[in-house]
């Protein structure tokens, strides 16, 4: 079944915008933008799309010149781009600073949580006495270890509303290498999952490799170079059968040396 | 094409009776007539403008709406009635269109200011336009909020099976999605510049006291 009627004249629009259109398309859709003021709506939002399109760089280069020698002259066009890359970082922070929300950090038992949760976590020792099944198959990775220097068990963040969350501390190791975030799963329902790493000082998100593991705990491995002593959210989003992403669950820490 | 559409696209008065072959030719209701006048004025400038026209959209269709009055007042009555009608339009549109493009064209000192400051479509907001922006976002309605912040997530792989998803927990098609999307960017943009301009606007004031 077609879930999307007007996805074909969607397209169709995008083509005809795109000077992608044959003679007939051409006419069939000029004829209706003279009789149809839906037909003009719907112009103005593939017109809108393509902004989009054009400002994140999703359409093929051939697609993007066109689109700039078309319309780089519309007394609207600057306008339209830079308001569409501004709500585009806008969101961007936004969904960000949600990812925090997600996982809530109450400023003021920050440090009686701190000190409650020093001994929920686990570091670099612990992990030379334990065998590292899923770290077998990464271990010509990158150059990779066998074995990770350190293990932090993260635990799983409430939602906001739920009681307050302890803060786990990842110590990171001297000198730098690879470290293994620990992730608790109430049910393992996906066959990979795919780990997004976001740090609230540089505020930047990084993706990581994606993750497998049949188990109630998934291992990440992450180098430790590349982590910077501030506050981290990890979300673990996980690709559903109609490719849908689905958010799984979301892991909140703070680095220190 | 006849004499008529070699013209050149000029724009002058048009005569009560040329304007009542248009009406007529569209239909013989009035008030019917006049609705699809504007729809095919929307129409024309809606297609001038996906065809790259700058700043005359508007004027190339009211010049093309006259040439057509003109002709279908000519032709009412005859043997060379215009049958189809919008067809007609149509080709006397693209007609107008290609002579638009080849003629030089005076352009208010205004406006040229703007067009030559265009030309950079690569162009970002500042920080303080920013500002206004997060603030216009945070007025929203929690449910347009919530609803641009899914609908633009800037992970990009994921943009279209995120949308897929966002349209399959409201419950709304891909199409609907897409439309209130364009509404709330369009009102965001229209807030924005509007806020820009009054901002701007206080500098000048200011700035000449």
């Amino acid at each position: 079944m077609n879930r999307d009627p007007d996805g074909k004249r969607h397209a169709a629009l995008l083509r005809y915008l795109l000077d992608e259109s044959d003679e007939k398309e051409r006419e069939e859709i000029e004829l209706a933008l003279l009789v149809d003021a839906q037909e003009q709506e719907a112009l103005d939002v593939a017109m809108e799309e393509l902004v989009d399109r054009y400002v994140t760089g999703s359409l093929t280069p051939a697609q993007q010149e066109v689109v700039k020698v078309k319309f780089a002259w519309a007394p609207d066009w600057a306008a339209k781009t830079a308001a569409a890359r501004g709500i585009n970082i806008v969101a961007a922070e936004l969904l960000a600073a949600e990812q925090g929300k997600v996982l809530p950090w109450p400023r003021r038992n920050l440090s009686v949580l701190a000190l409650g949760t020093a001994a929920v976590v686990l570091i670099g020792a612990w992990v030379f006495f334990r065998p590292f099944e899923s770290w077998q198959g990464h271990a010509s990775v990158a150059g990779r270890p066998a074995r990770p220097v350190a293990s932090f068990l993260l635990a799983p963040s409430l939602r906001k509303g739920g009681s307050p969350q302890s803060e786990t501390v990842v110590r990171l190791p001297s000198p730098p290498g690879w470290i293994e975030l620990r992730l608790p799963l109430d049910q393992n329902l996906y066959p990979s999952y795919q780990v997004k790493l976001h740090s609230f000082a540089s505020e930047a998100t990084t993706l990581l490799d994606s993750v497998t593991g049949s188990g109630p705990e998934l291992r990440v491995p992450v180098d430790s170079g590349a982590l910077q002593p501030g506050r981290y959210t990890l979300v673990l989003q996980a690709a559903e059968a109609d490719g849908a992403v689905t958010e799984v669950a979301g892991y909140s820490f703070r680095v220190e040396r | 094409m006849d004499e008529h559409e070699h013209r050149p696209l000029t724009r002058g008065k048009l005569r009560p009776e040329e304007w009542d072959a248009l009406l007529s030719a569209l239909d013989s209701d009035r008030e019917v007539a006049a609705r699809k006048y504007e729809t095919a004025r929307s129409g024309l400038i809606a297609i001038f403008r996906a065809g790259g026209f700058c700043t005359d959209a508007e004027e190339v269709a009211d010049e093309t709406l006259d040439r057509v009055a003109r002709r279908a007042y000519e032709k009412a009555g005859t043997e060379e009635a215009i049958v189809n009608f919008i067809a007609f339009i149509r080709a006397v549109a693209r007609r107008g269109a290609a002579e638009s493009r080849r003629r030089p064209r005076l352009v208010p000192i205004d406006d040229a200011v703007t067009a030559s400051t265009s030309q950079d479509a690569d162009s970002d907001l500042d920080e303080d336009a920013l500002d206004c922006l997060r603030g216009l976002i945070a007025e929203l309605p929690t449910k347009d909020q919530r609803f641009i912040l899914s609908y633009y997530d800037y992970s990009k792989p994921e943009k279209i099976s995120q949308r897929r998803s966002l349209a399959r927990n409201t419950a709304r098609s891909a199409g609907a999605l897409r439309v209130k999307a364009c509404r709330i960017r369009k009102r965001l943009r229209e807030q924005l510049f509007q806020l820009l301009a009054e901002r701007e606007h206080g500098k000048r004031i200011g700035g000449g006291r």
